[in-house]
Protein backbone atom coordinates (compact mmCIF):
# COMPACT_ATOMS: atom_id res chain seq x y z
CA UNK A 1 0.00 0.00 0.00
CA UNK A 2 1.54 3.48 -0.75
CA UNK A 3 2.32 5.87 1.91
CA UNK A 4 -0.35 8.34 1.12
CA UNK A 5 -2.87 5.52 1.31
CA UNK A 6 -1.98 4.44 4.70
CA UNK A 7 -2.32 7.87 5.77
CA UNK A 8 -5.48 8.35 4.87
CA UNK A 9 -6.64 5.39 6.17
CA UNK A 10 -5.13 6.26 9.55
CA UNK A 11 -6.77 9.31 9.85
CA UNK A 12 -10.24 7.64 9.34
CA UNK A 13 -12.48 7.20 12.44
CA UNK A 14 -13.37 3.31 13.81
CA UNK A 15 -16.48 4.37 13.93
CA UNK A 16 -16.77 6.22 11.05
CA UNK A 17 -15.72 3.40 9.11
CA UNK A 18 -19.02 1.32 10.65
CA UNK A 19 -21.72 4.38 9.27
CA UNK A 20 -19.66 4.16 5.68
CA UNK A 21 -19.76 0.00 5.71
CA UNK A 22 -23.21 -0.45 7.58
CA UNK A 23 -24.76 2.98 6.92
CA UNK A 24 -25.81 2.25 10.77
CA UNK A 25 -24.19 3.72 14.31
CA UNK A 26 -24.66 2.97 17.95
CA UNK A 27 -22.36 5.11 20.39
CA UNK A 28 -22.31 7.10 23.56
CA UNK A 29 -19.63 9.37 23.33
CA UNK A 30 -18.98 13.00 25.09
CA UNK A 31 -18.83 15.94 22.75
CA UNK A 32 -14.90 15.72 22.71
CA UNK A 33 -15.22 12.29 21.20
CA UNK A 34 -18.12 13.94 18.78
CA UNK A 35 -15.63 16.28 17.47
CA UNK A 36 -13.23 14.04 16.72
CA UNK A 37 -15.61 11.94 14.74
CA UNK A 38 -17.33 14.67 12.81
CA UNK A 39 -13.48 15.59 12.09
CA UNK A 40 -12.79 12.49 11.02
CA UNK A 41 -17.16 12.21 8.86
CA UNK A 42 -15.87 16.13 7.18
CA UNK A 43 -12.44 15.10 6.01
CA UNK A 44 -13.53 12.46 4.02
CA UNK A 45 -16.91 14.39 3.08
CA UNK A 46 -15.02 17.22 1.66
CA UNK A 47 -13.44 14.71 -0.64
CA UNK A 48 -14.86 13.68 -3.93
CA UNK A 49 -15.05 10.31 -5.03
CA UNK A 50 -13.67 8.97 -1.64
CA UNK A 51 -14.23 5.37 -0.43
CA UNK A 52 -14.64 6.97 3.32
CA UNK A 53 -16.79 9.77 2.06
CA UNK A 54 -19.91 9.24 4.45
CA UNK A 55 -24.06 8.34 3.48
CA UNK A 56 -25.41 12.08 2.29
CA UNK A 57 -27.83 11.12 4.59
CA UNK A 58 -25.19 11.39 7.76
CA UNK A 59 -24.54 14.83 6.44
CA UNK A 60 -28.61 15.96 5.20
CA UNK A 61 -30.22 14.34 8.06
CA UNK A 62 -28.10 12.92 11.30
CA UNK A 63 -25.57 15.95 11.21
CA UNK A 64 -27.59 19.01 11.80
CA UNK A 65 -29.77 17.16 14.60
CA UNK A 66 -26.78 15.92 15.91
CA UNK A 67 -25.42 19.28 15.81
CA UNK A 68 -27.76 21.29 17.29
CA UNK A 69 -28.28 19.16 20.15
CA UNK A 70 -24.38 18.97 21.00
CA UNK A 71 -24.60 22.33 21.59
CA UNK A 72 -26.70 21.97 24.48
CA UNK A 73 -24.46 18.81 26.23
CA UNK A 74 -21.61 19.85 28.33
CA UNK A 75 -18.26 18.39 28.45
CA UNK A 76 -18.82 15.69 30.65
CA UNK A 77 -21.71 15.07 29.19
CA UNK A 78 -22.94 11.99 26.89
CA UNK A 79 -24.68 12.29 23.52
CA UNK A 80 -26.38 8.71 22.44
CA UNK A 81 -27.20 8.13 19.04
CA UNK A 82 -28.70 5.04 16.98
CA UNK A 83 -29.12 5.42 13.61
CA UNK A 84 -30.22 3.19 10.48
CA UNK A 85 -29.49 5.35 7.14
CA UNK A 86 -30.00 2.46 4.97
CA UNK A 87 -33.64 3.76 4.15
CA UNK A 88 -36.63 1.30 3.43
CA UNK A 89 -35.72 -1.34 1.18
CA UNK A 90 -33.70 -3.92 3.59
CA UNK A 91 -36.70 -6.84 3.38
CA UNK A 92 -35.78 -6.81 7.67
CA UNK A 93 -37.76 -3.51 7.76
CA UNK A 94 -41.11 -5.09 5.81
CA UNK A 95 -43.57 -6.75 7.79
CA UNK A 96 -45.87 -9.68 6.31
CA UNK A 97 -47.50 -9.07 3.18
CA UNK A 98 -51.39 -10.01 2.86
CA UNK A 99 -53.47 -10.08 -0.30
CA UNK A 100 -56.25 -7.19 -0.71
CA UNK A 101 -59.45 -8.21 -1.71
CA UNK A 102 -59.45 -7.13 -6.00
CA UNK A 103 -61.94 -8.24 -8.80
CA UNK A 104 -61.10 -11.13 -10.74
CA UNK A 105 -57.47 -10.48 -12.76
CA UNK A 106 -56.30 -8.14 -10.36
CA UNK A 107 -53.97 -9.02 -7.86
CA UNK A 108 -53.74 -6.52 -4.76
CA UNK A 109 -51.04 -6.70 -2.21
CA UNK A 110 -50.12 -4.59 1.37
CA UNK A 111 -47.30 -4.40 3.81
CA UNK A 112 -46.09 -2.14 5.81
CA UNK A 113 -42.25 -1.40 5.76
CA UNK A 114 -40.68 0.26 9.54
CA UNK A 115 -37.72 2.09 10.03
CA UNK A 116 -36.99 3.23 13.22
CA UNK A 117 -33.95 5.42 11.41
CA UNK A 118 -32.89 7.72 15.15
CA UNK A 119 -32.93 7.31 18.23
CA UNK A 120 -30.98 9.89 20.76
CA UNK A 121 -30.49 10.45 24.24
CA UNK A 122 -28.78 13.55 25.55
CA UNK A 123 -27.73 14.91 29.31
CA UNK A 124 -28.17 18.35 28.70
CA UNK A 125 -26.19 21.44 30.25
CA UNK A 126 -29.37 22.21 32.99
CA UNK A 127 -29.58 18.53 33.95
CA UNK A 128 -32.80 18.05 32.04
CA UNK A 129 -32.24 14.80 29.74
CA UNK A 130 -33.49 14.95 26.05
CA UNK A 131 -35.11 11.50 24.78
CA UNK A 132 -35.95 11.58 20.65
CA UNK A 133 -36.85 8.85 18.52
CA UNK A 134 -37.69 9.30 14.93
CA UNK A 135 -39.44 6.15 13.16
CA UNK A 136 -40.89 6.20 9.50
CA UNK A 137 -43.99 3.93 8.86
CA UNK A 138 -44.62 3.38 4.96
CA UNK A 139 -47.42 1.24 3.74
CA UNK A 140 -46.75 0.25 0.38
CA UNK A 141 -50.09 -1.50 -2.21
CA UNK A 142 -49.26 -3.16 -5.43
CA UNK A 143 -51.43 -3.66 -7.81
CA UNK A 144 -51.35 -6.17 -10.32
CA UNK A 145 -53.27 -6.39 -13.41
CA UNK A 146 -53.52 -8.48 -16.39
CA UNK A 147 -55.28 -7.48 -19.26
CA UNK A 148 -57.34 -9.44 -22.13
CA UNK A 149 -54.15 -9.29 -24.22
CA UNK A 150 -52.06 -10.83 -21.72
CA UNK A 151 -50.03 -7.87 -20.79
CA UNK A 152 -48.97 -7.12 -17.16
CA UNK A 153 -49.53 -3.78 -15.51
CA UNK A 154 -48.16 -2.98 -11.99
CA UNK A 155 -48.43 -0.12 -9.99
CA UNK A 156 -46.85 0.40 -6.92
CA UNK A 157 -48.28 3.44 -4.07
CA UNK A 158 -46.88 4.11 -1.20
CA UNK A 159 -47.87 6.06 1.20
CA UNK A 160 -46.37 7.21 5.09
CA UNK A 161 -45.80 9.24 8.26
CA UNK A 162 -42.72 9.69 10.66
CA UNK A 163 -43.97 9.24 13.81
CA UNK A 164 -41.47 11.80 15.53
CA UNK A 165 -41.74 11.27 19.21
CA UNK A 166 -39.47 13.47 22.12
CA UNK A 167 -39.34 13.76 26.22
CA UNK A 168 -37.62 16.32 28.17
CA UNK A 169 -36.83 14.95 31.74
CA UNK A 170 -36.36 18.52 34.03
CA UNK A 171 -33.81 18.47 36.85
CA UNK A 172 -35.61 18.00 40.38
CA UNK A 173 -37.19 21.12 41.31
CA UNK A 174 -37.58 22.72 37.99
CA UNK A 175 -41.07 24.57 37.22
CA UNK A 176 -42.48 25.47 33.49
CA UNK A 177 -44.73 27.97 32.31
CA UNK A 178 -47.33 27.47 30.01
CA UNK A 179 -45.62 29.12 26.65
CA UNK A 180 -47.77 31.98 25.06
CA UNK A 181 -49.15 30.27 22.48
CA UNK A 182 -50.54 26.71 21.42
CA UNK A 183 -47.62 24.36 19.68
CA UNK A 184 -49.16 23.83 15.51
CA UNK A 185 -51.60 21.53 15.00
CA UNK A 186 -48.93 18.39 13.59
CA UNK A 187 -47.36 18.66 17.34
CA UNK A 188 -48.99 17.79 20.47
CA UNK A 189 -47.43 18.47 23.77
CA UNK A 190 -48.39 16.73 27.03
CA UNK A 191 -46.49 17.70 30.29
CA UNK A 192 -46.75 15.48 33.61
CA UNK A 193 -45.64 17.61 36.61
CA UNK A 194 -43.80 16.10 39.75
CA UNK A 195 -40.22 15.91 41.51
CA UNK A 196 -39.08 15.74 38.19
CA UNK A 197 -41.22 17.04 35.44
CA UNK A 198 -41.63 15.57 32.35
CA UNK A 199 -42.52 16.90 28.69
CA UNK A 200 -43.31 14.82 25.59
CA UNK A 201 -44.17 15.74 22.33
CA UNK A 202 -45.65 13.74 19.91
CA UNK A 203 -45.77 14.45 16.25
CA UNK A 204 -46.52 12.75 12.68
CA UNK A 205 -44.76 13.87 9.72
CA UNK A 206 -45.96 13.62 6.22
CA UNK A 207 -43.79 10.85 4.28
CA UNK A 208 -43.10 8.61 1.37
CA UNK A 209 -40.84 6.21 0.35
CA UNK A 210 -38.44 8.73 -0.56
CA UNK A 211 -38.62 11.88 1.07
CA UNK A 212 -38.14 11.92 4.95
CA UNK A 213 -38.91 14.68 7.28
CA UNK A 214 -36.45 17.53 7.44
CA UNK A 215 -33.73 17.68 10.87
CA UNK A 216 -35.44 21.46 11.07
CA UNK A 217 -38.92 19.91 11.44
CA UNK A 218 -37.83 17.43 13.64
CA UNK A 219 -36.36 20.12 15.74
CA UNK A 220 -39.81 21.86 15.59
CA UNK A 221 -40.72 18.93 17.31
CA UNK A 222 -37.94 19.70 20.13
CA UNK A 223 -38.52 23.35 20.40
CA UNK A 224 -42.01 22.86 22.25
CA UNK A 225 -40.26 21.27 25.08
CA UNK A 226 -37.73 24.11 25.54
CA UNK A 227 -40.43 26.35 25.09
CA UNK A 228 -42.00 25.75 28.25
CA UNK A 229 -38.86 26.66 30.29
CA UNK A 230 -37.62 29.94 28.39
CA UNK A 231 -34.05 31.53 29.39
CA UNK A 232 -33.37 34.11 31.40
CA UNK A 233 -34.05 37.44 29.58
CA UNK A 234 -31.29 38.99 29.60
CA UNK A 235 -31.75 42.58 31.17
CA UNK A 236 -30.50 45.40 28.65
CA UNK A 237 -29.21 48.92 29.82
CA UNK A 238 -30.24 50.89 26.96
CA UNK B 1 -23.80 31.75 40.89
CA UNK B 2 -21.82 33.23 43.78
CA UNK B 3 -25.60 33.63 46.48
CA UNK B 4 -23.19 36.95 48.06
CA UNK B 5 -24.42 38.95 44.75
CA UNK B 6 -22.63 41.48 42.83
CA UNK B 7 -20.14 43.01 44.26
CA UNK B 8 -17.58 45.86 42.77
CA UNK B 9 -14.85 42.55 42.78
CA UNK B 10 -17.47 40.57 40.81
CA UNK B 11 -18.21 43.00 38.70
CA UNK B 12 -14.80 43.36 37.43
CA UNK B 13 -14.78 39.57 37.16
CA UNK B 14 -18.25 39.76 35.00
CA UNK B 15 -16.84 42.41 32.59
CA UNK B 16 -13.71 39.99 31.94
CA UNK B 17 -15.68 36.93 31.01
CA UNK B 18 -16.35 35.84 27.18
CA UNK B 19 -19.94 36.65 26.10
CA UNK B 20 -20.11 34.57 23.42
CA UNK B 21 -23.69 32.80 23.12
CA UNK B 22 -23.60 29.21 23.72
CA UNK B 23 -25.94 26.18 23.35
CA UNK B 24 -28.75 25.91 20.51
CA UNK B 25 -32.08 25.33 23.51
CA UNK B 26 -30.42 25.63 26.67
CA UNK B 27 -29.08 29.28 26.45
CA UNK B 28 -25.86 30.12 28.10
CA UNK B 29 -23.14 32.79 27.85
CA UNK B 30 -19.43 31.04 27.51
CA UNK B 31 -17.78 32.04 30.88
CA UNK B 32 -14.37 31.70 30.33
CA UNK B 33 -11.69 34.71 30.83
CA UNK B 34 -11.78 36.94 27.79
CA UNK B 35 -8.70 37.48 26.17
CA UNK B 36 -9.67 40.54 23.40
CA UNK B 37 -12.78 42.14 22.50
CA UNK B 38 -14.50 41.41 19.39
CA UNK B 39 -12.96 43.35 16.57
CA UNK B 40 -16.65 43.68 15.09
CA UNK B 41 -18.96 43.54 17.63
CA UNK B 42 -16.74 44.36 20.83
CA UNK B 43 -18.22 41.81 22.67
CA UNK B 44 -15.15 40.11 25.52
CA UNK B 45 -14.13 37.04 23.74
CA UNK B 46 -12.21 33.97 24.96
CA UNK B 47 -9.07 32.40 23.66
CA UNK B 48 -11.34 29.72 22.20
CA UNK B 49 -13.89 31.84 20.58
CA UNK B 50 -11.16 34.72 19.52
CA UNK B 51 -10.17 33.82 15.68
CA UNK B 52 -7.20 35.04 14.19
CA UNK B 53 -9.00 37.48 11.99
CA UNK B 54 -10.31 39.19 15.57
CA UNK B 55 -13.99 38.55 15.26
CA UNK B 56 -15.66 36.40 18.17
CA UNK B 57 -16.87 33.36 17.23
CA UNK B 58 -20.80 35.00 16.41
CA UNK B 59 -19.37 37.50 14.14
CA UNK B 60 -16.98 35.33 12.29
CA UNK B 61 -20.07 32.25 11.65
CA UNK B 62 -22.49 35.59 10.25
CA UNK B 63 -19.12 36.69 7.81
CA UNK B 64 -18.43 33.63 6.45
CA UNK B 65 -21.72 31.42 6.71
CA UNK B 66 -20.99 27.87 5.61
CA UNK B 67 -24.36 25.13 4.44
CA UNK B 68 -22.28 21.79 5.87
CA UNK B 69 -23.42 20.87 9.15
CA UNK B 70 -19.42 19.22 9.51
CA UNK B 71 -18.38 22.19 9.79
CA UNK B 72 -18.08 23.64 13.55
CA UNK B 73 -19.22 27.31 12.51
CA UNK B 74 -22.36 26.14 11.03
CA UNK B 75 -24.53 25.75 14.25
CA UNK B 76 -23.98 29.09 15.10
CA UNK B 77 -24.86 30.61 11.95
CA UNK B 78 -28.05 28.53 11.81
CA UNK B 79 -29.40 28.77 15.27
CA UNK B 80 -30.61 32.41 14.65
CA UNK B 81 -32.34 31.65 11.72
CA UNK B 82 -33.84 28.35 13.11
CA UNK B 83 -35.19 30.84 15.91
CA UNK B 84 -36.63 32.89 13.25
CA UNK B 85 -38.22 30.64 11.43
CA UNK B 86 -39.71 28.19 13.98
CA UNK B 87 -41.10 31.60 16.26
CA UNK B 88 -43.24 31.65 12.47
CA UNK B 89 -44.12 28.11 13.10
CA UNK B 90 -45.33 28.26 16.45
CA UNK B 91 -46.72 32.31 15.84
CA UNK B 92 -45.16 32.65 19.23
CA UNK B 93 -43.22 35.91 18.95
CA UNK B 94 -41.47 35.86 22.01
CA UNK B 95 -39.77 32.67 21.05
CA UNK B 96 -37.78 34.18 18.86
CA UNK B 97 -37.44 37.67 20.95
CA UNK B 98 -36.17 35.82 23.90
CA UNK B 99 -33.64 34.51 22.06
CA UNK B 100 -32.52 37.56 20.55
CA UNK B 101 -32.35 39.27 23.85
CA UNK B 102 -30.65 37.02 25.10
CA UNK B 103 -27.82 36.98 22.84
CA UNK B 104 -28.12 40.76 22.50
CA UNK B 105 -27.39 40.52 26.48
CA UNK B 106 -23.83 39.79 26.18
CA UNK B 107 -22.93 43.26 25.12
CA UNK B 108 -24.48 44.07 28.64
CA UNK B 109 -21.64 42.53 31.01
CA UNK B 110 -21.87 42.40 34.76
CA UNK B 111 -25.19 40.66 34.81
CA UNK B 112 -24.40 37.00 35.69
CA UNK B 113 -25.29 35.39 32.77
CA UNK B 114 -22.26 32.31 32.18
CA UNK B 115 -23.95 29.77 32.16
CA UNK B 116 -22.88 27.73 29.60
CA UNK B 117 -19.69 26.19 29.18
CA UNK B 118 -18.10 27.12 31.66
CA UNK B 119 -20.89 27.34 34.22
CA UNK B 120 -19.29 26.52 37.92
CA UNK B 121 -22.08 25.65 40.13
CA UNK B 122 -25.25 25.42 38.95
CA UNK B 123 -26.84 27.40 40.79
CA UNK B 124 -28.41 29.59 38.66
CA UNK B 125 -30.01 27.07 36.23
CA UNK B 126 -31.90 27.97 32.85
CA UNK B 127 -34.55 27.24 34.20
CA UNK B 128 -37.39 30.24 35.92
CA UNK B 129 -38.29 28.46 39.75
Amino acid sequence: MRFWKRAAKRQVHPLHMGLVGRKQLSVSLRPAEWAELIDSLAWQDAKRRSAWAPPEEARELLMPIVRAVLEDVPPDGTLQVTTDLRGLAPQDKAGPRRTLPAPPAVERTEWYVTDPWLRLRADLRDGSVLDLSVTDHVRHRRTEKRSRSGRLKIKVKTKGVARVSATRTLPRGAAVRRPATPPPPFVSVRVREGERTVIRTDAKLAVDAQVRPTPERILDVLTELFRWTPPKAARRTS
Amino acid sequence: MDPAGPGPAREEDQLNRCTVTSGFFVLGHCGRTAVAPCAQCGRPTCQEHYGPDGLCAECRAAASPTRSPYDEQWVRGYRRGYYSRSSQTYGDATWYSGFDEYDRGAFNPGQGHYLGDYDHDGDDGFVDS
